[in-house]
């Protein structure tokens, strides 16, 4: 499971976002799972578009490092169940080379939204 | 000039989802080949890999690939000659959402306008998944991507003599892949080879990436023996 719920708040509309600071430790291992949980009213909603985004900080600025598209409305399973978990995972390699470095998680959505947090785990 | 490898790295979505995006560790050198190898599970659907700075990526031909079974993974593999320099984010973008992953690696020292210079791609299902004979007539970076049918968490090895770049074994909310090549081969023929766990659906994809040229022959000094009349 993960270990923390890292964002404060949902974004409200397209102009909003929340962002979670996250420093890797020094001995992370990784893999690092950074994932988006969804209510079933979000998971349903076609109107929906949320991008999570692992921003690393380079001297002051903040800069991508990998992020996921999602769309709405299509939130199924292989079995047609529906699943509430997107995200992204960082290999192990990758999480060494960011070990002691400050990180953050940005939360971006295209339309109005209520109820989506992110998450994070770094082994 | 020989080929060699910079740097790699890879990602996989959790779930199904629109698009994935990684941006490499380091900046990318101008000029240097970008090898992109992925896989996604709805055989159905194609994929665009795009890049910021904007570079041409070319999918390699007979990709995306699909396995032998209906629905359970398709392979592909896309490249991008003499890349712009900098901080380089690569998008791998499914025509709809998916499951998927995907795996990119830097080359210096290879052709900026002929690529590749053989390749070669498999499917079938078995415990050693292998390409057929890829026929390289230069010094080249062979890649290999592998991507498996649906199998929970098993073991992907690498083929001997190859590099691992990336591998994902646990398919369970994604998709299983493998990344692998091996630098500066000479002219000959090779096949890209794993060794999976259990035999399963497979789609193999190799390709090799051929040397840029080291400029002007080195000077040559012909003796013609004339004959004696």
């Amino acid at each position: 499971m993960p270990r923390t719920s890292v964002l404060p708040r949902t974004p409200r509309d397209s102009d909003d976002y929340v962002s979670a600071p996250i420093t890797v430790a020094a001995d992370a291992a990784g893999p690092g799972f950074f994932e988006v949980d969804f209510d079933a009213a979000d998971a349903v909603d076609p109107l929906t578009e949320v991008t999570l985004e692992l921003q690393r900080l380079v001297g002051t600025v903040w800069t991508h490092k990998a992020s996921v598209r999602m769309n709405g409305g299509v939130f199924l399973d292989r079995g047609g169940v529906q699943q509430t978990i997107r995200g992204f995972q960082l290999t192990p390699a990758s999480i060494r080379t960011l070990r002691g470095q400050d990180i953050r998680l940005v939360l971006r959505v295209r339309r109005r939204q209520t109820s989506v947090g992110a998450q994070y785990e770094i082994l | 000039m020989a080929v060699a490898h910079v740097q790699s790295e890879g990602i996989i979505s959790v779930g199904s989802v629109a698009s994935i995006n990684l941006t490499l560790n380091a900046d990318v050198v101008a000029g240097n080949l970008l090898v992109a190898g992925g896989c996604f599970e709805n055989e159905a659907l194609t994929v665009t890999v795009s890049s910021t700075p904007s570079n041409t990526w070319n999918q390699l031909s007979g990709s995306p690939l699909d396995d032998p079974s209906a629905n359970l993974a398709s392979g592909t593999m896309h490249y991008a000659m003499d890349v712009a320099a900098g901080s380089t984010t690569i998008t791998y973008d499914p025509s709809a959402n998916d499951f998927c992953a995907f795996a990119v690696a830097e080359y210096s020292g290879c052709h900026k306008t002929t690529q590749p210079n053989a390749s070669d791609t498999e499917t079938g299902n078995s415990g050693t998944p292998t390409t057929g004979n890829v026929v390289t007539t230069e010094r080249s970076v062979l890649v290999g991507v592998l991507t498996r049918g649906f199998s929970s968490a098993e073991t992907i090895s690498t083929g001997a003599s190859f590099n691992q770049r990336f591998e994902n074994e646990d398919d369970s909310n994604s998709m299983a892949m493998h990344f692998e090549d091996r630098i500066d081969l000479a002219p000959g023929t090779y096949q890209a080879t794993w060794t999976l766990q259990t035999a399963r659906d497979f789609v193999a994809l190799a390709a090799a990436f051929g040397e840029a040229p080291t400029g002007a022959p080195p000077n040559t000094t012909y003796v013609v023996r004339h004959p004696i009349f």
